[in-house]
């Protein structure tokens, strides 16, 4: 993605949601979009696949899938994509699934429309293995089931295998484990990593969480308030994060080496998008805030080897924390 | 304390005023509710200044012309005339006051009827709501004209009987609406809160349950207005509302069955203003129950 | 899961035996405030005072009221809805013949009216706001506020005597009744006709049924696009349909199949409400059509102030609406499983 813009037009004005983002991820890796609610990063996602909203106007960018311009492509043309090149599965599991029909036949209707030459049987094997593909026991039995009738993590299963019924090069993973219980989550964060490394998945994963950045991701690229700020290597991140947000952000993590000190946070709120802050939009809440913050917003540029940073004044303080 | 309170109601109002205009906003975008109101507003007026205006105006209340009965619409007669050689437009046009003021007068007294007694059962729930809603639900389970059939019958055929038949068919129905909201209102933190303090039970019901269940209750009336006028001029087609020689519409149809094949206009034109004054309730009624509805928000997909 | 459904009906069918009850005992407290005497009624014209004092004993009139209903119970239990004052035939007997003439209008106007509106409905939905959605919502908005007895005379007028392409009224022409008489096994021409193989006596019915149908199905065609098209936009906007066009799913498919399956799930209520309606209006269409049906005779004996037919006939009427309610409900439950918990 390269220098998407996109705004939504609502009752109350235009919300410039996307700002310039830009990022990559390359075959095999899974790349954490990290940032706060409300910055934006399910607003990427969901432009990559062209499922914005109807008031959403993408301004200007580039989306591009192995050099293939596809935020240009016409709509007939991006049936084929999603679910075949590009999956996106979502964050709550439950309202996510038809409640209406059993699983079976969800996951066999996807399958149909993505393996049009296989017959019924056929199909149903194919179900199966995708159901066991995700660790899912008993296919059987679990493809007559309801939505309804199984639990959250077992829905996310789902969801999951449905998504990855084409051949899928790219998984666009939209919080996926945020509205589920923290021994799930584990479970399906270690059935993620197995699956990139069984099949070659590339995966987007968008989330809050930067515990589970960390266990998951090789690099990730920080988010805020519609823009990249910083992306690395996850180490990189970890062990030198340059851009005051990001610097932020690591430091509100609560750790138990922390006790006795005093919690840290970011003063201020997040900006409203409607009326973002001119310039850098992080630029009234950042100690390092200069003139030139104020007036532009600076590029992503790239600092270190594979290290990018979007900042006019970096902290020059190493960074303390492990 | 006293401050926090005074100061959050401007900020209350402030808000309240904010979402009437937004709703506006929506109301008036739209084609078709602009339609509807321009219709209602016309039928308003007409009613109003309709006895001033009228070509004539004493065939309209009744009085004969037989020498021009039964003529097709020519430029004398826009409408053409009844069997007693009334003129039809004059006729249609007083007949707007009636029909107005009938659905009006039935949907008001349903409400207030309906509403006090479905929020009190709602409120009081167990016993009192139970016993108050397997009445309602029972007058719910007649066919809606039905009812009005037999009452309107057993009174015998009057204007007001057909009135009366009318507000016992249409009650129940507010009655339902107030209950659903006044249980969800019910069950909201801030009730139990009053009731701590001390707030007697009819004040509650007042100050509180009743404006929740009065959003619903408005939308559906609005549409009701429309449908009451239907109704009654069911009942007069069937010659148990209004008699001759009221100019109410459903009998001028009624009438005009005897003769409408050879003498189409005679049928005709009051059932298209029964129908164009409906029209214009239901199209301003689904836009305001299509932009209040919380549930239809603006994502669109497909 | 069939536990649950079980269940469910059961509850249903209690609350709606509690209903019927209900009804009868308000339809009698109201027919029994009638003024005016139907021992006098049932004489015929020009009663001597004795007459009258023998039809009182016969009919039970003289006894206290709540004896009354409690006769009336009793027979009906039994199936006896008492004699048609005006007709001097059982109720029973006038009700089922006009029945079913008017459930085969009815079940035609439904079935028209049910198939446009989806189309028109989902269709709707899917150009939200744009000028095919208002087109859509206008016709809706027509069906719904027109006046049933002025569209079949419209109808009349227009299709029957300028154009002369269907039959002013009735059920079958004199002419084909009396070549190719037809044998009454349901009730219902359309299938009486195919059983016994009689295709004349079949197409005439048909020809027949097509005005009187269209002028009814108005209503609840209307009213079907507006709740199709409200339920169809609330649909389209859950996650699941957003899920399903990430997994690759062709709009069409997620229009009738995925978002459809949900969406009728309300409607259904909606449309047992309208056949409220539509029965109403049934009444006063058999007026115009001159349609043998129970709305004519329901009519009559309100007029008449026929008051055992009066009962007969709103009772059988309310209860059948009854039982409707009670299908549509358990026909919910089966599209919608998460209703039952």
């Amino acid at each position: 993605m390269q220098d998407l813009i996109v705004s939504f037009h609502t009752l109350d004005g235009v919300v410039h949601a996307l700002d310039g983002v830009t990022f990559d991820v390359r075959k095999g890796e899974i790349l954490g979009l990290v940032g706060e609610t409300g910055c934006g990063k399910s607003a990427t996602g969901l432009a990559i696949l062209k499922l914005l909203p109807d008031n959403s106007e993408v301004v200007k960018g580039q989306i591009t899938l192995e050099g293939d311009d596809i935020l240009h492509k016409p709509e007939d043309q991006m049936v084929n994509i999603r679910g075949r090149k590009i999956a996106m599965i979502f964050q709550d599991p439950a309202s996510s699934l038809n409640p209406v029909f059993p699983i079976g036949r969800q996951l066999l209707d996807v399958l149909k429309i993505h393996n049009e030459a296989t017959d019924e049987n056929g199909l149903r094997k194919l179900a199966h293995e995708k159901l066991a593909l995700v660790e899912l026991p008993d296919p059987e039995s679990v493809m007559e089931l309801y939505p309804h009738e199984l639990s959250g993590g077992m829905q996310q299963r789902v969801i999951m295998a449905i998504a990855l019924s084409g051949s899928t090069m790219l998984l666009i993973a939209d919080e996926p484990t945020t509205a589920l219980d923290v021994t799930i989550q584990a479970q399906l964060l270690v059935l993620l990593k197995k699956l990139k490394e069984t099949l070659g998945l590339s995966v987007l994963l968008i989330t809050h969480n930067l515990g589970v950045v960390r266990e998951l991701c090789g690099r990730i690229a920080i988010m805020y308030a519609g823009s990249i700020v910083e992306s690395a290597t996850t180490d990189r991140i970890f062990k030198n994060p340059l851009h005051p947000y990001t610097r932020g952000l690591i430091s509100s993590v609560v750790t138990g080496r922390l006790r006795g000190t005093v919690l840290h946070y970011i003063p201020g709120t997040v900006p409203s998008l409607l009326h973002p802050p001119s310039g850098c939009r992080f630029h009234p809440r950042c100690g390092y805030a200069i003139e030139p913050c104020k007036q532009s917003r600076p590029e992503l540029l790239e600092v270190e080897d594979g290290h990018f940073v979007a900042c006019y004044n970096m902290p020059k303080e190493p960074w303390w924390r492990t | 304390m006293n401050e926090a309170v005074s100061e959050s109601i401007p900020v209350q109002r402030q808000q309240h005023f904010r979402e009437l205009r937004v709703f506006l906003k929506l109301v008036l975008k739209n084609p078709l509710s602009l339609t509807g109101t321009a219709i209602i507003v016309f039928f308003v007026v007409m009613a109003l200044v309709g006895p001033f205006i009228v070509p004539y105006p004493r065939q309209a209340e009744g009085v004969p012309d037989i020498a021009n009965q039964l003529r097709p619409p020519d430029w004398q007669h826009w409408f053409g005339t009844d069997e007693l050689g009334r003129d039809l437009l004059s006729r249609i046009i007083f007949g707007a006051r009636i029909s107005l003021m009938t659905s009006a007068t039935v949907v008001s007294v349903a409400i207030i009827l309906g509403m006090p007694l479905g929020a009190v059962a709602g409120y009081y729930g167990e016993r009192l709501g139970a016993v108050i809603m397997r009445v309602t639900d029972m007058f719910l389970a007649f066919p809606p004209l039905l009812l009005a059939l037999v009452v309107a019958a057993t009174l015998g055929g009057s204007l007001l009987n057909a009135i009366l038949a009318l507000i016992i068919t249409w009650w129940p129905w507010y009655t339902r609406l107030a209950y659903g909201q006044a249980i969800a209102t019910r069950n909201l933190p801030f009730v139990d809160s009053a009731r701590a303090i001390g707030v007697g039970d009819a004040k509650i019901i007042v100050r509180h349950i009743l404006p929740a269940t009065l959003a619903p209750i408005l939308i559906q009336a609005t549409l009701d207005l429309g449908s009451a006028i239907i109704a009654a001029a069911g009942l007069s087609f069937l010659g148990l509302g209004a008699q001759p020689p009221t100019p109410d519409w459903g009998l001028m149809v009624n009438m005009g069955k005897t003769y409408f094949l050879q003498h189409w206009w005679y049928a005709t034109f009051p059932g298209l203003a029964i129908l164009v004054l409906v029209l214009g309730f239901n199209l301003l009624g689904d836009a305001i129950r299509e932009a209040t509805d919380p549930k239809l928000s603006r994502r669109r997909l497909i | 899961m069939a536990r649950g459904i079980g269940q469910y009906v059961v509850r249903r069918a209690a609350h709606a035996f509690v209903v019927v009850l209900g009804v009868i005992l308000i339809t009698f407290i109201v027919s029994h405030v009638i003024p005016g005497n139907p021992a006098a009624l049932w004489v015929g014209a020009h009663p001597t005072a004795q007459q009258i004092q023998r039809a009182t004993e016969e009919l039970g009139l003289n006894k206290p009221i709540y004896v009354q209903f409690y006769i009336y119970l009793t027979s009906l239990l039994r199936g006896d809805l008492g004699v048609s004052i005006r007709t001097h035939d059982t109720v029973l007997s006038d009700v089922a013949t006009g029945l079913t003439a008017t459930l085969e209008l009815i079940i035609s106007a439904f079935v028209i009216a049910v198939i446009a509106g989806i189309l028109v409905g989902v269709f709707s939905a899917s150009h939200r706001d744009r000028v095919p959605d208002h087109a859509g919502r206008l016709t809706a908005i027509f069906g719904v506020s027109m006046p049933p007895f002025w569209l079949a005379m419209i109808l009349q007028i227009i299709f029957s005597q300028t154009l002369h392409v269907f039959p002013l009224g009735s059920r079958m022409s004199t002419q084909v009744s009396v070549m190719y008489p037809l044998k009454t096994i349901t009730g219902f021409n359309l299938i009486d006709s195919m059983l016994t193989f009689n295709f004349a006596a079949f197409g005439d019915s048909l020809w027949h049924l097509v005005l009187p149908s269209l002028a009814l199905a108005a209503y609840p065609f209307g009213l079907t696009v507006r709740m199709i098209r409200t339920m169809m936009i609330e649909v389209l906007q859950e996650n699941y349909i957003r899920s399903g066009l990430a997994w690759g799913l062709p709009s069409r498919l997620i229009l009738f199949k995925y978002a459809l399956k949900n969406a009728i799930s309300s409607t259904v209520i909606a449309l047992g409400m309208s056949f409220a309606y539509t029965l109403t209006g049934a009444f006063l269409d058999e007026l115009i059509f001159v349609w043998p049906g129970l709305g004519t005779y329901t009519a009559l004996s309100i007029l008449s102030l026929d008051y055992p037919a009066i009962m007969g006939s709103v009772v059988v009427v309310a209860i059948f609406y009854v039982i409707i309610n009670l299908l549509i409900d358990i026909f919910q439950a089966f599209l919608d499983p998460r209703v039952t918990l």
